[in-house]
């Protein structure tokens, strides 16, 4: 018998302007895995991420938190939170007033000890009184992690949280969230376009298509088992059209 | 989009409930005081006032001279801007025409016509410089003089911003292609900025046409129609009806105006980037522009100089000796130092106000889940408050607030104020705070904090440097006009701009400059105030 | 909760901001800038007097008010004697002043359609009779002045009466009050009209006027000031000035006209108002303006009007002359009608 999930969705429908976004989506996650949803731009991904954050409201189907419905429940009081892809830091605080900024709030979600440990397991120690503009892309991103890991979220939910940074770091940014979420067995819920990333860092991979779900699984189950052409043709191919040049790439240097 | 906030429900009331006491209203009363007759609602007093030979020249003479005026303007500022933007040019001399065009917006306009009538009359300093009167000051010319330096500052900030969306590679380009100076001139200069000269061509004639200093200090006979609603409602016994009807002719060119700005709107290009390359090299059209330009604006500049000479001599223009008994008996005077207090905190007031409750409109409109409805709600009373001339809105205010306690106090000069000058900052405020993160509400919502409260500590101090300016444009504005108070001051609330006018009864030339020196000076304080915090926040943040 | 609160005063004082602006009608008025005392409800609040008087007089009027410990307890707001005579029939005693100085013709007019003033409980020893409701300030004298330098340089002769201002060699060098604003230039009027009559006096007020051109002037002393400054050769005026002129050695002149030197009166009445405080500080006003401001009044309006008040030769006029209908509005606005048909 499965555990029973952290969060439900269930039969989520919701249309815009008379055009349906999403409908029919079921979604089942488990305490502690970081679940990607994978899609392209228009997929209605990004409107899934904002109803489970409480942002937009659902026009039908219900959502489940520890098995109680917070379909109607405001963002505030579902205790989510988000890190968004521009990060969204306060230009007019530096970098430790950001950190610090939901505590002024309420001074319970985080003790003064567990803020020094988020600093340095993110590092941040000595960027902590740079303005934001004076920061790197990947220093901004843990910064906004940490002011969101601060609030203590009960579901961390990131939208494209390596878009935005240079090449060369990306892999040791998705090691991090990866460290993250087992640090403190924390469900969290990225939003990303690309494929590469969902399938690397993921416990489960969500894919949706035009607003339904095209496949949830393992990223095992998605490379081995794709449910569908769309599967097939847009995501399978491009990782090994990627493979394949990254094996020949390596194959020549050795040669 | 979840829940409407209930705080942002009551700023957008709030906003609303303003502009319709404050400016639906009494244009609503000006339109039905103009159409009441004896015989219930027609266009009986509109017939009475066309057939009214003078009211009909005043009309025409102010659709001619603005018109004349405001091409005048267009080319000199689309001169001035071109010389800034596309010319080689030395920066010392840029930076002159860019801070020189700005000394007459420090002042009200009905100081210009006493600079003019001092500077070209026939005992001028001009005209002493020159040995002959250069032109006949009252009437058509030196009106024609005093709106385009009125207009000019205007129409070249508006020709200025539009050059500087200009991608400069196309000049390049065209270098390349083999254009001659014209066919380059007109593709890649004239052609991107048509919109704008139309639109400076536009905001000239409208603020000439609306504009009451000018025409009051050196009309003379000529007569124009802010002057003819001035005599038909203060000349004798208030006449409501006709100078109701005056209002609403004033009203129509200027409604007509805007609405024809909307439309050159499109007009404008929209390059996809705009890159800072260098400028062909042309040493013939940068001396030419270049010293248009420095003319130009020591021109302007001069037809001031008299204001600063006259009040600091003993009996201008025979007896040149220095003397500071005019500005000493003008500083040291209870009456005057406290009409002065009087300007200033009524543009105190206004700027904090008036600054407050355009920032929060422009909140509420870019930054909340308000309906579209409600957003073009917003918009059109911007632009509403926009088009009405200053001595209509002060006119309709005069008619709704007559038999209310806000009748003869500061607080209505204020809100007329607030409601006059009230566009431009709101865009200033929208423009800036579409720019700023939209994500910073739901990720302050998310850190606990109420709406207001994430406006407080992260909208605001992101957005200071704009409301600074906001608070400049404000307080500059209010302590210029005269046209949004003359109806509406009295004896115990006499402003420095009505004073002014009451000084032109005697004709007190030297305590009237002394007056626009203090305007000037104030004017000038704030304005280097606000770029001194400017600099100081923009430091702050390193960028 | 504490946090809660703090939102909620913040949220509060923002809106206050906003709808405090709204609260329209109701609201009290303005209060005063900071510092100046607000009047509480028992004491008097500062006087408005309103005069159509020129810079002198209103200069001597401020001095004796403001010796007699005043200076912070009345504003004076001049205006043109038109606009000022408009506003007294229109508004009655619902006008903003406390006190007004006003052509007499006026005060007669609007103390006779409103009675709108108290009458003055001092005794003021005038010369003449007046009624009780005004004291005379003083009485002005019409006359023609001339700038001796423009004359010269223009080689023009020195003119004798008003005719000779119409002639052809004056053309845009001369400069008059208008009727329609200024009682200096009915001044004028009365001494065309009672030389000439309506029929001639109509074609020599239009010949001056087109000689004029664009120098008739809103304000009584607006001729002065364009002779002052060279701006014409000759205008006419108040003779008083032009005396001063001279005497300070300014290149000015006067000539008594022809037809005659008219006079004006003006009178100071206190408005009568419910608000009893400040009628009585307006009264007091009142007062100290006959006692002690008439003695520099004097010396720019050189009329006796008190018993004990003297006058040089130099300035008593030469051809001084009383308009043979008693002065009033509706005489006023006959001669205005007679100026407009002139244009």
């Amino acid at each position: 018998m499965a555990v029973k999930p952290v969060l439900e969705l269930k039969n989520i429908r919701k249309q815009f302007a008379g055009k349906v976004v999403l409908d029919g989506i079921d979604l089942e996650i488990q305490k502690g895995e970081l679940v990607s949803m994978l899609g392209t731009s228009g997929s209605g991904k990004t409107t899934l991420l904002n109803i489970i954050l409480g942002l937009t409201s659902i026009d039908s189907g219900s959502i489940f938190f520890e098995g109680v419905d917070i379909s109607r429940t405001s963002m505030k009081e579902r205790g989510f939170n988000i890190v968004f892809q521009d990060y969204a830091l306060f230009p007019n605080l530096n970098a430790y007033k950001n950190i610090i900024y939901g505590l002024q709030n309420r001074q319970n979600w985080s003790g003064k000890e567990e803020i020094d440990e988020l600093i340095d397991f993110l590092e941040l120690r000595e960027h902590l009184d740079k303005k934001i503009h004076q920061l790197s892309g990947g220093q901004k991103q843990r910064v906004a992690l940490a002011r969101t890991l601060v609030t203590k979220p009960k579901i961390l939910l990131l939208d494209e949280p390596l878009s935005a940074l240079d090449g060369v770091i990306k892999e040791t940014i998705k090691e991090r969230i990866k460290a993250i979420t087992k640090r403190y067995n924390l469900t969290t819920i990225i939003v990303t376009h690309d494929p590469e990333e969902a399938l690397t860092m993921s416990d489960k991979v969500m894919i949706l298509d035009q607003g339904v779900v095209s496949q949830y699984g393992t990223p095992e189950q998605v490379i081995n088992q794709p449910r569908n052409g769309f599967i097939e043709e847009f995501i399978l191919r491009q990782l090994r059209i990627k493979r394949d040049n990254i094996y020949g790439l390596f194959q020549e240097c050795h040669a | 989009m979840h829940k409407k906030k209930p705080e942002i429900r009551l700023v957008l009331l709030g906003i609303l409930a303003f502009f319709a006491v404050f400016l639906a209203a009494p244009l609503g009363v000006l339109l039905i005081t103009s159409l009441k007759s004896a015989n219930g609602i027609d266009f009986a007093n509109y017939i009475t006032v066309l057939q009214d030979k003078s009211v009909v020249k005043a009309i025409g003479n102010s659709v001619n001279i603005s018109a004349v005026a405001a091409l005048i303007t267009t080319v000199l500022a689309f001169i001035l801007a071109y010389t800034v933007n596309f010319t080689q040019t030395a920066n010392s001399l840029k930076s002159l025409i860019r801070l020189g065009i700005v000394v007459p917006m420090l002042l009200p306009s009905i100081t210009y016509g006493f600079a003019i009538i001092y500077s070209f009359g026939k005992q001028g300093l001009l005209t002493k410089l020159y040995g002959v009167e250069l032109f006949q000051i009252y009437g058509f010319q030196g009106l024609l003089v005093g709106y385009v330096i009125y207009t000019l500052p205007f129409a070249f900030f508006l020709l200025n911003n539009s050059f500087s969306y200009i991608d400069k590679k196309y000049l390049i380009v065209s270098e390349l292609m083999g254009d001659g100076f014209w066919r380059s001139f007109t593709n890649t200069t004239v052609r991107p900025l048509i919109g704008t000269i139309g639109g400076a061509f536009v905001v000239s004639f409208i603020l000439s046409f609306t504009d009451f200093g000018i025409p009051a200090s050196v009309g003379g006979n000529y007569n124009m129609i802010a002057t003819e609603l001035y005599q038909v409602m203060l000349g004798a016994i208030p006449d409501f009806p006709n100078g109701s009807v005056i209002a609403m002719l004033m009203l129509l060119p200027a409604f007509a105006g805007v609405c024809f700005l909307n439309y050159l709107e499109r007009f404008n290009f929209a390059y996809d980037t705009i890159s800072t390359t260098g400028l062909p090299d042309n040493k013939l059209r940068d001396l030419i522009f270049g010293g248009a330009s420095v003319l130009l604006v020591i021109a302007v500049l001069a037809v001031f100089l008299v204001m600063f000479i006259a009040p600091f001599v003993k009996n201008y223009p025979y007896d040149m000796q220095f003397s500071t008994e005019f500005v000493q008996n003008a500083l040291f005077n209870r009456a005057m130092v406290s009409v002065y207090e009087n300007s200033i905190f009524v543009a105190v007031a206004a700027a904090v106000a008036g600054t407050i409750i355009a920032y929060c409109a422009a909140l509420v409109n870019v930054r909340s889940a308000i309906t579209k409805r409600e957003r073009i709600i917003i918009d059109m009373t911007a632009m509403i408050a926009n088009t009405v001339p200053g001595m209509v809105l002060g006119l309709a205010f005069l008619m709704f607030f007559n038999d209310s306690e806000l009748k003869g106090t500061f607080l209505i000069l204020i809100i007329s104020n607030i409601v006059h000058f009230f566009t431009t900052p709101y865009l200033m405020a929208k423009n800036c705070l579409s720019k700023l993160n939209p994500a910073w509400e739901t990720t302050g919502e998310l850190m606990g904090d109420t709406w207001i409260k994430t406006v407080l500590r992260v909208i605001v101090p992101n957005s200071l440097a704009t409301i600074v300016d906001m608070f400049g444009y404000f307080f500059i504005n209010s302590m210029v006009t005269i046209s949004a108070i003359i109806f509406l001051v009295t004896a115990r609330t006499a402003l420095v701009t009505s004073k002014i006018k009451e000084l032109q009864h005697f004709a007190s030339f030297n305590e009237i400059f002394v007056l626009s020196i203090l305007i000037f000076v104030t004017n000038l304080v704030v304005r280097l105030g606000c770029d001194f915090a400017n600099k100081q926040l923009s430091s702050g943040t390193n960028r | 909760m504490k946090k809660t609160k703090h939102a909620l005063l913040a949220l509060v004082a923002l809106l206050t901001l906003v709808l405090g602006l709204t609260g329209c009608g109701s609201s009290k008025p303005a209060s005063a800038p900071a510092g100046k005392s607000a009047p509480s409800a028992t004491s008097a609040k500062k006087v408005v007097i309103y005069t159509n008087a020129d810079k002198e007089a209103t200069d001597a009027m401020q001095k004796s008010l403001n010796e007699a410990g005043f200076a912070d307890k009345y504003v004076m707001q001049t205006l043109g004697t038109s606009e000022l005579g408009g506003k007294l029939m229109a508004e009655g005693d619902k006008i903003e002043a406390n006190l007004v100085t006003m052509s007499s013709y006026f005060l007669d007019s609007a103390q006779a359609k409103h009675k709108m003033f108290v009458d003055l409980n001092f005794d003021t020893k005038a010369l003449g009779k007046y009624p009780a409701y005004y004291a005379p300030i003083l009485a002005n004298t019409g006359a023609i002045f001339v700038n001796t330098q423009v004359l010269k340089d223009k080689n023009l002769p020195m003119p004798k009466s008003v005719k000779d201002l119409t002639r052809d060699e004056y053309k845009g060098l001369v400069s008059i009050p208008n009727i329609m604003n200024s009682s200096t230039a009915w001044l004028l009027i009365q001494s065309i009209i009672s030389q000439y009559g309506e029929v001639e006096g109509k074609v020599v007020l239009n010949k001056l006027i087109q000689n004029c051109g664009p120098h008739i002037e809103k304000s009584g002393s607006g001729p002065i000031k364009k002779v002052r400054a060279g701006e014409v050769a000759v205008g006419f005026g108040l003779r008083h000035q032009a005396v001063a002129d001279k005497a300070a050695g300014k290149p000015i002149n006067f000539v008594d006209p022809t037809e005659g030197n008219y006079s004006l009166t003006e009178g100071v009445s206190v408005v009568k108002k419910a608000d009893a405080a400040t009628t009585q500080l307006a009264m007091e006003m009142a007062k100290v303006i006959i006692g002690k401001a008439r003695a520099s009044l004097i010396k720019d309006y050189p009329v006796a009007l008190y018993q004990g008040e003297t006058v040089t030769d130099l300035n008593k006029p030469g051809n001084p002359k009383l308009f043979a209908k008693p002065l009033t509005v509706e005489l006023l606005a006959e001669h205005q009608k007679f100026f407009k048909a002139a244009q």
